[in-house]
């Protein structure tokens, strides 16, 4: 039976995990240098996601300049995502998403959900922190607790990071197509993150099974942030700008390249045995490597880098 | 749309608030709901958060009450983050009015996806007007209005025989279901559970299924072709199979 990893997505409501899953997920969908990994999704997954995604898409239909909303159902509870990962058309992996209410971040254990969450949390190996980039930066500390709850996430880690297992934290920024224009504005961005994000990243220095990357990705590309109006955040719809994900494949890449990393290093002692008998080890590896390649390597790094490097 | 009143024993909302942090759960509890929990269950493993754009409904029967939800109806209010508020809204009865619930249930799921509209609208009303005088919500509104049958299915499709059946959400096995509905008699204290849901997982038809002595499930979930029963041998029996 293939190996399960869990991968979950936290972040308040509102900031985008489930649009980045589907948009995350038709990228990849549209690429074919996977190597020769396949990652397939199980069908009701895809339809799910499909659905999602078309939903999105519509944004192109909204007259430009005017305020936009979210385009997708608010999720309630723990969706579980489900994945493979096949190598050589062999299932290698099943990979499992975890696209969680906002809320359960700050659930108390009275909530029905509060036990299903924190064992998944527990058991994922990559964790997904989904911020609103346009709270990060402009927002004061209210909005920034309000829209992104950097301390309700250092609390959520904590224990979790205790543990022995090595883990990817993957600080994905959404709604920040403003500061994505130029390299002064991505600064701007990425000192916001350090400046406000400073107690998780001590926290991540702190432990040798831990790497963190910073990436700010561009969910839609055509809809940005223009002003604050009583402490809301007024995004646009802009004319001149195609509906247009951009780095959306990255975090997809960098979790499953991480969790193959991770399967690889971990297989019984009786299985690496077979695989070196029958050279499975050496074509494996080298897929990883091709696989891995495709990532970008523009994001920035914290805590320890060793645990996503891919080695020939 | 033909209604009638019916007496209520208990109503419960679930929805969310306009502002942050005050997220989905059930906002409103209101007079004697003896199947709450169990249909509170059945939301949270069948219902919530499933995909699928086809009615969103639940009856359940156990000993002396019927326990009607409909669920993901589209309210007027917005989140903080602009989202459309999508309530649920359960009912309970005393099984005396068994007959006008289930056939409430069979008018939803014979109609097209326009007439679906206006008895959804009806009961979003009615959820928002629970969950807006919510101090006031001790003092239950005594009835409800529910749908009347205008429309028969059609009696020339195969009938359901199984205890505990997965169909596919297609007209037709709407159609079956309506049918099986409206010609139910409950017996005594033997529990039933029908519910109409988008793509849920066969796995957690059959978790549901294990709780009732019979279940009819219409599911838009890429396993079920056309009709699977999910009898506990058969379904495991048939897991095996399709594994290997």
């Amino acid at each position: 039976m293939a190996n399960r990893t869990i991968m979950m997505m936290v972040g308040p409501d509102g900031v985008g995990k489930t649009t980045l899953l589907a948009t995350m997920y038709h990228e990849l969908s549209l690429m074919n240098d996977l190597s020769d990994f396949e990652f397939t999704a199980d069908e009701d997954t895809h339809l799910d996601l499909q659905e999602a995604y078309q939903k999105l898409s519509k944004i192109i239909t909204q007259p430009t300049f005017t305020p936009t909303g979210s385009l997708l159902k608010g999720t309630a509870g723990i969706i579980e995502r489900q994945f493979e990962i096949l190598f050589k058309g062999k299932k290698e992996l099943d990979l499992v998403f975890c696209d969680i209410a906002g809320g359960l971040i700050r659930a108390k254990e009275t909530n029905p959900d509060f036990e299903d969450f924190k064992n998944k949390l527990e058991k994922a190996v990559v964790i997904i922190n989904v911020i609103d980039g346009s709270a990060l930066v402009e927002g004061d500390e209210a909005l920034l607790t309000e829209k992104n709850e950097p301390v309700q996430i250092y609390d959520l880690l904590l224990p979790k990071l205790l543990n022995d297992q090595n883990h990817l934290l993957l600080f994905v920024i959404t709604k920040c197509e403003a500061w994505l224009k130029n390299d002064s504005r991505q600064k701007e961005l990425e000192t916001a993150f350090e400046t406000r994000y400073e107690i998780i990243l001590k926290l991540i220095n702190q432990f040798e099974n831990v790497v963190g990357v910073l990436m700010p990705v561009k969910t839609l590309g055509c809809v940005e942030f223009t002003h604050l109006l009583e402490q809301e955040m007024i995004f646009v719809r802009k004319p001149n700008l195609q509906f247009k994900p951009e780095n959306i494949d990255q975090p997809l890449r960098y979790a499953l390249a991480f969790a193959l990393l991770q399967h690889h290093q971990n297989r019984s002692q009786w299985n690496k045995f077979v695989r070196w008998i029958w050279n499975e080890d050496v074509a494996f590896q080298k897929a990883l490597t091709e696989f891995a390649e495709a990532r970008s390597h523009t994001f920035k790094i914290y805590g320890n880098p060793s645990l996503i490097e891919v080695t020939k | 749309m033909v209604v009638k009143s019916v007496a209520l024993c208990g109503a419960a909302v679930h929805t969310r608030e306009t502002q942050s942090g005050q997220d989905y759960d059930w906002y409103v509890k209101a007079g004697d709901m003896q199947l709450f929990d169990k249909i509170e269950e059945i939301y949270r493993i069948a219902l919530r958060d499933i995909s699928g754009e086809v009615p969103k409904l639940a009856v359940i029967i156990h000993e002396q009450r019927i326990g009607f939800l409909i669920g993901d109806m589209p309210s007027k209010r917005m989140d903080h983050g602009k989202r459309v508020i999508y309530d649920t809204l359960y009912l309970e009865f005393d099984l005396l009015f068994s007959r006008c619930v289930l056939h409430a249930a069979a008018v939803l799921l014979l109609c097209s996806k326009h007439a679906y509209q206006p008895h959804e609208q009806h009961f979003t009303l009615y959820a928002e007007e629970f969950f807006s005088n919510l101090p006031e919500t001790q003092l239950l509104q005594k009835t409800v209005k529910l749908p009347i049958v205008n429309k028969q299915p059609n009696f020339n499709l195969a009938p359901i025989h199984q205890k505990k059946l997965a169909l596919f959400s297609d007209p037709i096995n709407r159609n079956r279901c309506a049918r099986h509905l409206i010609q139910f008699t409950p017996s005594g204290n033997s529990g039933f559970s029908f519910i109409s849901t988008g793509r849920l997982k066969l796995e957690k038809c059959q978790k549901i299924a294990e709780k009732s002595q019979e279940s009819l499930f219409l599911t838009l979930s890429s396993e079920v072709q056309s009709e699977i029963n999910l009898n506990k041998g058969k379904f495991y029996l048939r897991k095996f199979f399709v594994k290997r």
